[in-house]
């Protein structure tokens, strides 16, 4: 594959992930594995973008330089250890399942169309009102599976 | 003890779910990733707000807690590095997942080309004679990554990634000779003989 100066796709789907990385700005390859690395990162702007931004953060962090973020972001931030994920899936789950309920019923209670229909759109708005909760699920699920894909890909670059 | 000074106990008690620890961690650490979103989404030209630097924020900090992704990090003393390159990515991923748009196809090229010294944070864009407009100056600035990629022919791996991180990145040789873990005169040295070289290659074809 040809690659070009600055490109940010081509070489992508082999780049070593941010925890490899780390280690080489740590130090803690050999040389053979460092070399590796150099090679594919010569040819790859979002590697050597990622160095460029953890060389800055490691910087401006030790000379005091970030800005707080503020009291909210972190308090939110803080929250997610308060939060039982187990509890909130498993609320979710129900007013998911009440939405699809009296949504069913709608149609096999003609008689009751109106009441079980209003039903349903209270139910599925309180399951929306949950959606920070169900955010937190979807995110925190997809991070563990790319975690666990991630693994066996990464290992070949400390090999 | 202070868990500040020990990095790697720091991590540990969040892998462990120690809300302590996390507590500590959130603290140290929230500006680092709300820098790297920020900085991130900037240099990638996206047009972005505050709820979405927000958005992307908490979302890292989820996939750290409840999706256990500080198992990966195998250097705790470079935990602000390794963040920094976590929340970076993951403000990518937000503008790619939610709101279609992909990252640039190529870096702007920093105004170091056509200097001596160091310093200054305008790209080749800017710098490049104003004349030509629309498709010409696009064809110009590609004309320019090319001939810098023929003046990085002849150099090895880390000598190239050294010129990248200068002429493209922006970063100072200091940082450069820091990241590679090289001695700064070698750096400098390599950048400036390339710079010559593409300054020589740009002048010939006229787009210095």
């Amino acid at each position: 594959m040809k690659e070009s100066i600055g490109s940010l796709h081509e070489v992508k789907l082999a780049c070593p992930d941010e925890a490899t990385l780390a280690e080489y700005a740590g130090g803690a390859m050999t040389q053979w594995q460092r070399e590796r690395l150099e090679e594919h990162a010569s040819a790859c702007a979002a590697c050597l973008e990622n160095i460029r931004a953890a060389q800055t953060a490691e910087r401006m962090l030790a000379e005091g330089a970030l800005a707080d973020t503020g009291e909210s972001l972190k308090k939110k931030a803080k929250g997610l250890a308060k939060m039982d994920i187990g509890k909130r899936r498993l609320q979710g789950y129900i007013w998911l399942a009440a939405t699809i309920a009296a949504f069913t019923l709608s149609f096999t209670a003609p008689k009751y169309f109106a009441q079980f229909l209003a039903a349903a759109v209270i139910l599925g708005l309180k399951w929306v009102s949950e959606s920070e909760g169900i955010r937190t699920l979807i995110v925190s699920m997809d991070a563990k599976r790319r975690h666990e894909g991630e693994h066996e890909e990464m290992s070949k670059w400390r090999r | 003890m202070d868990l500040n000074e020990h990095p790697e106990e720091l991590i540990q008690g969040c892998i462990r779910k120690d809300r302590r620890s996390w507590d500590i961690f959130v603290e140290t650490y929230s500006r680092v990733v709300y820098w790297a979103i920020r900085d991130r989404l900037k240099r990638y030209g996206y047009d972005f707000n505050d709820e979405d630097v927000n958005d992307i924020h908490q979302d890292v900090f989820i996939a750290l807690w409840a999706g256990d992704r500080l198992k990966q990090l195998r250097e705790p003393g470079k935990a602000a590095g390794w963040l920094a390159m976590v929340a970076g990515n993951a403000a990518i991923d937000h503008f790619r997942k939610v709101k279609s748009q992909s990252p640039p196809d190529s870096m702007s090229i920093y105004e170091e080309i056509c200097r001596n010294g160091e310093g200054g944070s305008r790209t080749l864009e800017e710098v490049l004679p104003s004349a030509a407009a629309g498709p010409d100056r696009q064809a110009q600035l590609n004309e320019a990554r090319e001939e810098l990629e023929a003046a990085l022919d002849g150099l090895n791996p880390k000598e190239r990634m050294a010129v990248k991180l200068n002429l493209l990145h922006g970063m100072k040789h200091v940082e450069i000779a820091a990241a590679l873990k090289v001695p700064v005169n070698t750096v400098s040295t390599t950048i400036a003989r390339a710079k010559k070289n593409l300054k020589e290659k740009l002048e010939k074809k006229r787009l210095l």
